[in-house]
This record gives C-alpha cells, sequence and structure tokens, in this order.
C-alpha cells in the first residue's frame, strides 16, 4: 500500500474512530444533558473539521507511541534480561562472582566450608562467535558446568536425552575439552546435527567443537534466546584459556537457613572485592548499569508526550475560540458553566482516548524496530542481551492509555473552563472579534511564573540524588521548559516589534503575516512552545553528544596513538561484551614483524566493586607512555609511573568521584587469590567505562588475578604509511586461527564514533516524533488561523490580494511561527545541555566533559523545522488562497 | 462607466437552482452616484458582487470603464479591482494589526508600493475625510464613523474610477451615517468617481442621483432623485 494511500487511510480511521466513540459516548450518556449536548454541539462539529481532528488524534497519538515503545523496550530489555538469568541460574539461592578475570578455583572449598551453604557448584561463562559460515556471526553462550556431578542438576534443568547418557558414560566425553550440547532450537535453526562440528572462536584461536547432544527447551536450553552450548567446566578452563579460574560458584542454602544471614557470613568471608548476591540481584546491577540509556529514553519520549499535550491545548483552545458563538448561545438559552466545561473536556477526553488508543497500537509496533536498535546498540557497550523479544505488559498498556488520555482531558480543561466564565452577553458580543485588546507592556503574572521557574531551577540541581537519578535535575530541566514555555508570549511580542522595523521592505504578504502573529499570542506561543520543546530536546542532547565525542576524540588522540589494533571477537577489544580475548604469545610473534617499533597490550576486564562493576584496565606503561599522554587530575606522572611500576593502581576520574576515593587511598581488589588492598598512585582522566576504571601495569595485573590474555594489540610502525601492508601480513598470517579484527588508527575511532552514535541514535529517532507532533500543531493552528480569519482573507481578497500572495502570507505567518518555535527551542536547548551535561551525566556515569556547544546541531534542527513550519502552511494557505471572495465577505 | 446588459446570475442546479438576477440591463455614467435598494433577496448584494468584480454572471456582460470582466480569470479579475474599484463595507473590515494609515495604504501596499509620496498622500487622504490626528491610531481607538472613514479613504488610495459602497452606513448611529454619505457625496463630485450604494435605507438612498429598486432579481424602478440639497436630503 502506497504511502499516501495508508496515511489517508489512517487519517480517515481515526476522524472517524473519534465520531464514532463521540456517537457512542452522547449515546450512553443520553439520558443526560451532557449526552444530549454532545450529540447536538459536539458531533456535527467533529464531523465538520474532519482534519483536525485527525492532526489532534495523530499528534496524541504519535507522543503515547513513543512512551509506550520505550516502556515496552525497557521493559523487554529487562526481562529478557532477568529471563536468562533465571534460567541459568534455576533454584541458586546465592552467587559469588569477581569480575570477568574470575577467581581460584580454590575458593570452592572456602564457599563450601561456610555454614548454612549446603551446595555449591562451579560455573564459568564466556559469549563467543560462531564461525561457521552458515550462522554468520551468530553468538553463543557457553557454560561450562559440572554436569557429571549430580549436584548441578538440582540447580538447573538441562532437558537432554544426550546428556543423561554422558552422565552414565562419561569417559568419551571428557576424552576432549573440545565436547559441547547446544541447544536443540539453535541446532535446528542452523541444521546441526550430532557430532556436527561448531567452530567457534576462542582465546587460542578458531576451534572446532564437537556436537555431543541437544539441550530441549526449557531451563538453561532456553537462555539467551535459545542460543547455549554446555560443557565440562575444567574442558572449558582448557579450551578457552581459563587456567585454574572459575566465574561463579551458584549456592543452595541448607535447610533453615536464612539468605541474608548467609550472604553476610560469605561477604565477610571472602572480602569485599566480591559479590554474594540472589540471582535477582544481578539483573537489578545490570538494570542500574543501562539506567542512563534508559532514563534517556524516557525523558526524550516524556518530551515527546509533552509536545502532544501542547497540540491538544492548543486545538480545545481553538476550538472554544471559533465557538464562541456557539457558546454564547448555549449560556444564553440557559447551559449552566459546569455543563460547558464538563462538555468540552468531555470532547477532549473523547479525542484523547481515542488518540491512546491508536498510539497502542503504534507503539508496540514501533517497540520491535527500537528493541532491535537498543538491543544492538547495547550489545556493544554494555551487556550481552539475548535476542529479546517485545514483551507488552497489561500495565503498559494501561498506563499509555490513562496518560494519553488524562493529559489530553487535563489540556481541555483550562480553555473549557475559560470558555465557560464569561457572561453570555459578552460572549456573543465579541464572538467576532478578531484580536482582544493589546495586554499591558508591565509585569504579567506569567512572567513572574517564568522567573519564579527559572530560579528555581538552581537550588533543584542541588538536591542530591533518589535512588540514583538524579530527580533534581530532571525537575530544574522541566522548570527550565515551564518557564520558557510561559515567556514564549513575549518572544513573540518581541519579534513581531523588531520586524515592524523592518516593514517598509517587506512584501505585503511578510508584513502582514508578522503583523498576525501576536493576534492571538496563546495560540502562537502554544504552537510555537510545542516546537520549542521539541527543538530544545534536539539542541540539548546534540551539544551533549557533540561535547561527549569531542571530548572522546581528544583523549583518544591522547591515550591511543597508535597505527594499527589487532583485536578477537569485536573491533573494540575489551570495552566490547563481543570481545574474546588473545592469548600472550602473539605479542613476541607480533613484535618480530617486520615494520613493528612497538607493541603494547592492553586488558580490560569487569572488576566488582561496592556493588558496581567497573574496569580494570592493564597496560605496558612504559611502552604507554612512549607515545601517549596520562591526563592526571591527582598526582605527578614521573612518581605516579613509579608507583604503577611498584605494584599500585591509577583510578579513573569518575570513579575517583563515583567511590570518593582519592591519591593516596587503599582500595580493596579481588584477585583470585584473595583480596588486597591496593594504593591509589593517581587519578587521570579516562573514558573506558562509565562506572570507572581503576589502571594496572600490566605485569602487575598479571600478577595479581593470574590472568596473561591480551584483549587489544596496539602496534605502532617504524613508517606508518606501511599500515596497509603490515595489516595483510597480519591477516595472512593470523586469520585462520584467530578471530581477528585489524584496524588502523582511523578505523579504530570510526569503530568508537559508530559505538557511542547507536546508542545516541535512539533518542535522534525520538526528538524527530516530537519536532513532527510540534509540526502538525502548525498545521493545526494555521488552519484555525484562516478559519478565525475567513472575512478579513476575503476583504483582502476584496480589495485586490491575489491568490498567491494569500498562500504567501499564511506559509511565511507558519515559518515565522516555526522559526519563533526554533529560536526559543535553541536558546532552551544551550541551558538545558548545560543540565543534561553537568548534572545528569554528571551523576550518572561520574564523567565531565567541558560543555561545547554544537552549532552542528542548532543549524541541522533549524534547516530542518523553519522549512517544515512552512511547508505546514502549505495546506492552510491553499485552503486560504481558494476561498470564495464573496461567502468569505459574508462568512461570520 | 458601467454597462450590464443581459446580465443574469444563477447559484446551485436543479431543486436548488436560485436566479438571483434575472436579465438585468443597467447603465451608469462616469460622476453618477447611484443607490440600490430591494428587499432581502432582490438581488442588490448579488448586483453589488458582480459590479465589483468579486464574481462573473451566469450570462450576459459587464463593462467596467470600457473593459469586459466576464471573461478575466481570477487574477485579472483582482487586479482590475485592486486598480480600478475601491470598496466600502457595511462593516468596514479594516485590517486590526494595522493602524489607520496602513490600512490606507494597503491598496498601494499590495501593488508593492509604500515610498514617502505614497504615505503623504495616504495622510492626506485621511485628512480629507477628517482624520488628520488620527493616522497612527489603531482601530480598537477608533469610532465607527472613524472606521468608515479611514475605510473611504482606503477606497479612494489608488484613485479608482468606481466606489462601491455595501450598506456603508448599516453600522453607524444616524448622525455618523449622514457625515459619511455627505463625504461620499463630496468624494463623487471632487474626483468625479462613480458610485454605486446599496442600501436599505430611503434617506441614505436620496445621497444619491439616482436610485434603482430590484426585486426577484429584476429592476423593477430606476429614477432620479429629485431636488437634493448639498448633503444629499431629499427635499420633499
Amino acid at each position: 500500500m502506497k504511502a499516501r494511500e495508508l496515511a489517508a487511510r489512517t487519517a480517515s480511521f481515526a476522524a472517524t474512530s473519534v465520531l464514532a466513540l463521540v456517537q457512542l459516548a452522547a449515546l450512553a450518556l443520553s439520558p443526560f444533558r451532557i449526552g444530549r449536548l454532545l450529540r447536538s454541539v459536539s458531533v456535527p462539529r467533529l464531523a465538520e473539521h474532519k482534519l483536525r481532528t485527525t492532526l489532534t488524534v495523530l499528534g496524541v497519538a504519535l507522543g503515547v507511541a513513543m512512551l509506550v515503545a520505550v516502556v515496552i523496550v525497557n521493559d523487554s530489555l529487562m526481562r529478557g534480561i532477568a529471563g536468562t538469568i533465571d534460567d541459568l541460574a534455576g533454584s541458586t539461592d546465592l552467587q559469588v562472582s569477581a569480575g570477568t578475570s574470575g577467581f581460584s578455583e580454590s575458593l570452592l572449598e572456602t564457599v563450601r566450608s561456610q555454614p548454612g551453604v549446603g551446595r555449591a557448584v562451579p560455573l564459568l561463562q564466556q559469549t563467543v562467535t560462531v564461525r561457521d559460515a552458515r550462522v554468520r556471526g551468530e553468538r553463543l553462550l557457553v557454560l561450562g558446568v559440572d554436569m557429571l556431578e549430580g549436584d548441578d542438576a538440582r540447580f538447573r534443568k538441562y532437558g537432554s536425552t544426550e546428556l543423561e547418557a554422558i552422565q552414565k558414560d562419561p569417559l568419551a566425553f571428557l576424552n576432549s575439552p573440545h565436547n559441547v550440547l547446544v541447544s536443540r532450537s539453535f541446532a535446528q535453526r542452523y541444521g546441526y546435527k550430532l557430532h556436527d562440528k561448531l567452530t567457534l572462536a576462542t582465546a587460542d584461536g578458531v576451534i572446532g567443537f564437537d556436537i555431543w547432544g541437544f539441550l530441549d527447551d526449557e531451563g538453561v536450553g532456553r537462555a539467551f534466546g535459545g542460543a547455549v552450548a554446555v560443557m565440562y567446566y575444567q574442558a572449558m578452563q582448557v579450551a578457552f584459556d581459563r587456567g585454574q579460574n572459575l566465574d561463579r560458584v551458584d549456592i543452595a542454602l541448607a535447610p533453615g537457613h536464612e539468605p541474608g544471614a548467609v550472604q553476610a557470613q560469605l561477604t565477610a568471608a571472602l572480602g569485599d572485592a566480591f559479590i554474594v548476591e540472589p540471582p535477582s540481584r544481578k539483573g537489578d546491577r545490570l538494570g542500574k548499569m543501562l539506567l542512563g540509556v534508559k532514563s534517556g529514553l524516557t525523558i526524550a519520549s516524556l518530551i515527546a508526550v509533552l509536545v502532544g499535550a501542547f497540540l491538544i491545548y492548543n486545538t480545545m483552545a481553538i476550538s472554544v475560540v471559533q465557538r464562541k458563538r456557539e457558546i454564547g448561545i448555549l449560556r444564553a438559552l440557559g447551559t449552566l458553566r459546569g455543563e460547558i466545561t464538563r462538555l468540552l473536556t468531555l470532547e477532549g477526553a473523547l479525542l484523547g482516548l481515542v488518540g491512546s488508543l491508536l498510539g497502542l497500537g503504534l507503539g508496540v509496533l514501533l517497540s520491535r524496530g527500537l528493541l532491535a536498535a537498543t538491543s544492538s546498540a547495547l550489545n556493544e557497550a554494555y551487556v550481552q542481551l539475548p535476542a529479546t523479544e517485545v514483551r507488552v505488559g497489561p500495565l503498559t498498556l494501561l498506563a499509555g492509555l490513562a496518560l494519553g488520555t488524562l493529559g489530553a482531558t487535563i489540556a481541555s480543561i483550562i480553555p473549557g473552563s475559560a470558555a465557560a466564565r464569561d457572561r453570555p452577553a459578552h460572549t456573543l458580543r465579541t464572538a467576532s472579534v478578531l484580536q482582544a485588546e493589546p495586554e499591558g507592556r508591565g509585569l504579567r503574572k506569567t512572567d513572574l511564573a517564568a522567573l519564579l521557574l527559572i530560579a528555581a531551577s538552581r537550588p533543584l540541581l542541588t538536591l542530591p540524588t533518589w535512588f540514583d537519578l538524579p530527580l533534581g535535575a530532571f525537575a530544574a530541566a522541566f522548570a527550565l521548559l515551564a518557564a520558557g514555555a510561559l515567556l514564549l508570549p513575549r518572544l513573540v511580542e518581541l519579534v513581531s516589534f523588531l520586524l515592524g522595523a523592518l516593514s517598509a521592505r517587506m512584501s505585503v504578504a511578510t508584513r502582514l503575516a508578522h503583523e498576525n502573529l501576536p493576534r492571538d499570542l496563546g495560540r502562537t506561543a502554544t504552537t510555537a512552545g510545542a516546537l520549542m520543546a521539541g527543538v530544545s530536546l534536539a539542541v540539548s542532547f546534540g551539544s551533549f553528544t557533540y561535547s561527549f565525542t569531542r571530548t572522546l576524540e581528544d583523549w583518544i588522540d591522547q591515550t591511543l596513538p597508535g597505527d594499527l589494533f589487532l583485536t578477537q571477537g569485536a573491533t573494540l577489544g575489551g570495552t566490547s561484551m563481543r570481545n574474546i580475548p588473545m592469548a600472550d604469545s602473539l605479542y613476541a610473534e607480533l613484535a618480530a614483524l617486520p615494520g613493528v617499533s612497538t607493541v603494547r597490550r592492553v586488558r580490560i576486564v569487569e572488576l566488582p566493586f561496592r556493588g558496581l562493576i567497573p574496569k580494570a584496565v592493564a597496560t605496558d606503561i612504559d611502552v604507554f607512555l612512549q607515545h601517549a599522554k596520562l591526563t592526571l587530575l591527582e598526582g605527578e606522572q614521573s612518581q605516579v609511573v613509579t608507583d604503577l611500576k611498584r605494584g599500585d593502581v591509577g583510578v579513573s576520574e569518575n570513579f575517583a568521584r563515583r567511590f570518593g576515593v582519592h591519591l593516596g587511598d587503599r582500595i580493596p581488589i579481588s584477585t583470585s587469590t584473595g583480596t588486597r588492598q591496593l594504593r591509589v598512585a593517581g587519578v587521570f582522566i579516562d573514558y573506558t567505562s562509565d562506572v570507572g576504571s581503576v589502571l594496572f601495569e600490566r605485569s602487575t595485573y598479571v600478577d595479581i588475578f593470574g590472568d596473561s590474555r591480551v584483549d587489544t594489540y596496539e602496534l605502532h610502525l617504524q613508517d606508518p604509511a606501511q599500515s596497509e601492508a603490515l595489516r595483510r601480513t597480519i591477516n595472512e598470517r593470523f586469520a585462520d586461527r584467530l578471530d581477528l579484527f585489524v584496524l588502523t588508527n582511523r578505523e579504530f575511532r570510526g569503530e568508537v564514533n559508530h559505538t557511542t552514535e547507536q546508542i545516541f541514535s535512539l533518542v535522534r529517532a525520538l526528538e524527530l516524533v516530537a519536532l513532527i507532533v510540534a509540526v502538525l500543531g502548525i498545521i493545526n493552528a494555521q488552519l484555525a488561523n484562516v478559519l478565525d480569519r475567513v472575512r478579513e482573507l476575503g476583504v483582502l481578497r476584496a480589495l485586490g490580494m491575489l491568490r498567491r500572495q494569500v498562500s504567501r502570507m499564511v506559509v511565511v505567518e507558519a515559518a515565522l511561527v516555526g522559526a519563533l518555535g526554533t529560536a526559543a527551542g535553541v536558546l532552551l536547548g544551550v541551558a538545558l545541555g548545560d543540565v543534561l551535561l553537568n548534572h545528569i551525566n554528571l551523576v550518572q556515569t561520574g564523567w565531565y566533559f567541558p560543555y561545547r556547544l554544537s552549532w552542528g546541531a542548532i543549524a541541522e534542527v533549524t534547516c530542518l523545522t523553519v522549512p517544515a513550519a512552512a511547508l505546514a502552511g502549505l495546506y492552510p494557505a491553499r485552503a486560504a488562497a481558494r476561498l470564495v471572495v464573496t461567502e468569505a465577505l459574508d462568512y461570520e | 462607466m458601467i454597462e450590464l446588459r443581459g446580465v443574469t446570475k444563477t447559484y446551485g442546479a436543479g431543486a436548488s437552482r436560485v436566479e438571483a438576477l434575472r436579465g438585468v440591463d443597467l447603465s451608469i455614467a462616469t460622476g453618477e452616484f447611484v443607490s440600490v435598494m430591494g428587499p432581502s433577496g432582490s438581488g442588490k448584494s448579488t448586483l453589488l458582487n458582480l459590479v465589483s468584480a468579486l464574481d462573473v454572471p451566469s450570462t450576459g456582460d459587464i463593462a467596467i470603464d470600457g473593459q469586459s470582466i466576464a471573461a478575466l480569470d481570477d487574477d485579472a479579475l483582482t487586479l482590475f479591482r485592486r486598480r480600478k474599484i475601491g470598496l466600502v463595507f457595511q462593516f468596514f473590515n479594516l485590517l486590526p494589526t494595522l493602524n489607520a494609515l496602513d490600512n490606507v495604504l494597503l491598496p498601494l501596499m499590495l501593488e508593492g508600493r509604500t515610498n514617502d509620496k505614497d504615505r503623504e498622500r495616504a495622510a492626506r487622504l485621511l485628512a480629507e475625510v477628517g482624520l488628520r490626528e488620527r493616522t497612527q491610531h489603531r482601530l480598537h481607538q477608533l469610532s465607527g464613523g472613524e472606521m468608515q472613514r479611514v475605510a473611504i479613504a482606503r477606497a479612494l488610495v489608488l484613485s479608482p474610477k468606481l466606489i462601491l459602497a455595501d450598506e456603508p452606513t448599516g453600522n453607524l448611529d444616524s448622525a455618523t451615517g449622514q457625515t459619511v454619505l455627505a463625504l461620499l457625496r463630496s468624494t463623487c463630485q471632487a474626483h468625479r468617481t462613480t458610485i454605486v450604494m446599496v442600501t436599505h435605507d430611503l434617506q441614505a438612498a436620496r445621497a444619491g442621483d439616482r436610485i434603482v429598486e430590484l426585486r426577484d432579481g429584476r429592476i423593477v424602478s430606476d429614477h432620479g432623485v429629485p431636488g437634493r440639497d448639498q448633503l444629499g436630503e431629499a427635499t420633499a
């Protein structure tokens, strides 16, 4: 179906639905006066103005759709994560873990010996890329468990007849460290049979694993979207070069013991650097990691709903003005004030209800695309997500319906009650007055309210966080938005006054257009206000991303100046969840390549610390400092380097801020052999992790953690111009045994930008929706303006204004409203950018970026919104130009 | 100046067909002041719309200042109307966003002209209609009579050959109405402008040289106004 046809059908459907619902409501309420008023007053009016009704419904629908889509995505992500955690955890009461590098298997006995621990089983976990051509880069979650002992089966369900057979006679299975069982759904999806080879990229290279059985679609087999492989844990230690390490110990409590007490006991026994928690807490922790992204999406969607609410308010206000005579007559005939208010409010509520219902459907559709985009974005940077499916909870739908309908209802009460307030004679007398008397130039109530809100925003910024959410900053942002909306009428007057000075040089169409702006200040300001909200989101977020990317680029310039970057599994090495570490043995091979000047090794692992997961970054410090720079905030360079080599650590700025750590402090670090108290040698700027990072000299790291693997080899060449040639050499030599990525410096930066762009693009999509809704508001308002000024347009045509001059006037007026809203939005966006960067982001990531205004974002949004606003004026312009002059002159 | 030959104007079709004008023949000389009268539905507004070049006849021909308007397209009709005809409405129909001077200048603005000479001319016209001190006033600062005088000044700014007035005193008290009629009369004499005025008020109609009566879309009487005084008051 063509887009135009679909749009026409949707519009027709929306208008028809509203009419049908209002008629239904009229029927249901027919025993009451309001029902009769609905039938005789509202129904004909809505039928007469189908296009405007449709625009309003669509505005609500889009706002609700965005909010519902974001809530569904947030909910689906968390349920997907929780589902996988539950499937893997099974009936586990408590879990012990300690970061990516894991911990020594010897601690298993320590755990088992604690009072209250009934059973404790080991577990390893790694996400790998499948290298078979038919699978094309699918990820698989590999679990190493002790499935030969009876204990593990008490924790989780495996549902595999082959496993039962293996358990009876395990010798053949244990003969090789490359034997696995895979989930049946995965095998069926890609046509794997028993004893087929499954090629996986591992730390030791690309290895073929033998499929010894299948896991049914229940319990473990269902986890991670049904893409799971299970192997014996000790085989996994060998195959994935994990030494003697485990990732986790799952615990079932002995009868009569409370989880809280056992948890405290284990934490005391193992130390601060271990995480001991019920499985559900892991989901909470992962949720916390995603909090920044989730709250960003939520804020953007709330702004889309706000823009929708502007649209409703404007529509109802316009409707009231145009129905002044009708309302005056109803009042004169004895309709009570309350009945008028209830009638108009009910109309708005019904419009909102239809819009919300449409929005729910749109939101569910939209959530599929948004979920795919979000998963893809988060997979790289944050957490391995299963192939998540959209889960639509009834509460989500109910909340979307309630919010959209309530928003519309509230937006209708104000104009409705204002309409009913005047005496009937006054209403009738002023029914055809096109312009209210101009307000005085003195301070108005709205000015005062705006100034109060601006003043309040500063103290709001200083409020402490609430459950890790910077609610004060959010409130400050909305206070500034509200202040902007209240000050818009002043801006309209100011612009019209300034343009008045240039009137002599304008065409008559342009002059009349700008003179029309202050005629109905409320309407102009509300229409521009909706655009202002959308533009401010675009500008503030644009400046935020610009500040972030520029700072990141500067930091990469200083810290990652290598000519070539080698990684496995993922282009960004240890910062990506797809990363597969490489063996240290590659170091000598790479260093021996002709043309290679130096090789630096980088290892990035998770490092549990006080309930969060910052990163440990281990590197060859001397090699690093030959080419790069460490930007220190605390500590002196040469002393810091000496201390790092001696076994101290450095911490990133956001780590220091988040955990209150400084130069000279000692911090507990969990290692494979226990907790160590390491001294902080310095605080430096680092953007590896938004939770924070701890810098180790590589030798210290290997010594402490027993982990010699490498995530990234950074090569410096004698002649950087030879990068391509060397890349070819490396690929020829290593590609068949390693899942390698070899990137030039420029390509590496491109990958970093791509990853951040993926996350930011989610909010951009929501910005666009907010802007679309605002532009719909301009069409609505301009149509109303044309209707209000039919007689005036008739007079202009009678006096000799050509049709094209009339069109131009309407289009210019729409463009001016667009320009006003854009200008206000830019100003507001600049202020909001600071709130976003220095308050919301600072709290959620601990990262400080200098605020850089993005002129690019401002130019981009201006080039989009002002022409879009002018285009929005085209249809009303056509309607105005087509008026029959004689009918228009008679119009009342 | 104005020639109507066999002019009819029909609206609608089938059962809802209405013949607003039926075969009207009418000649109006340059400088004449003609009042058109008739009850509701007589076709006087339709006649005015056709003579104003706001509409075209269904059949017949209308020539204004030698130009036949029946076959003109919309742009040509609009430009003709702008340059040759001044309009005065019952409800003044001034633009509330403009002051008095700018309202008078509006037809010139539509022509793309607003130089100092034009502004002087507009100010002079306002002085002629007795509003020298009101040039910068907005509409809410003007009385009904003052607004109608601004409208007359607007109608004169492009020195049209023809002024059409639709119930110009309909929204004014009698004294103010007399003032407006006197103004129209003096304009007609001073500028040799042809004036066609629709009115339902016989007193007002007697301000003109001639009264044309319409009924059911036809001219039923067309006679001069005998022994008018200078202010257009008909003598007994």
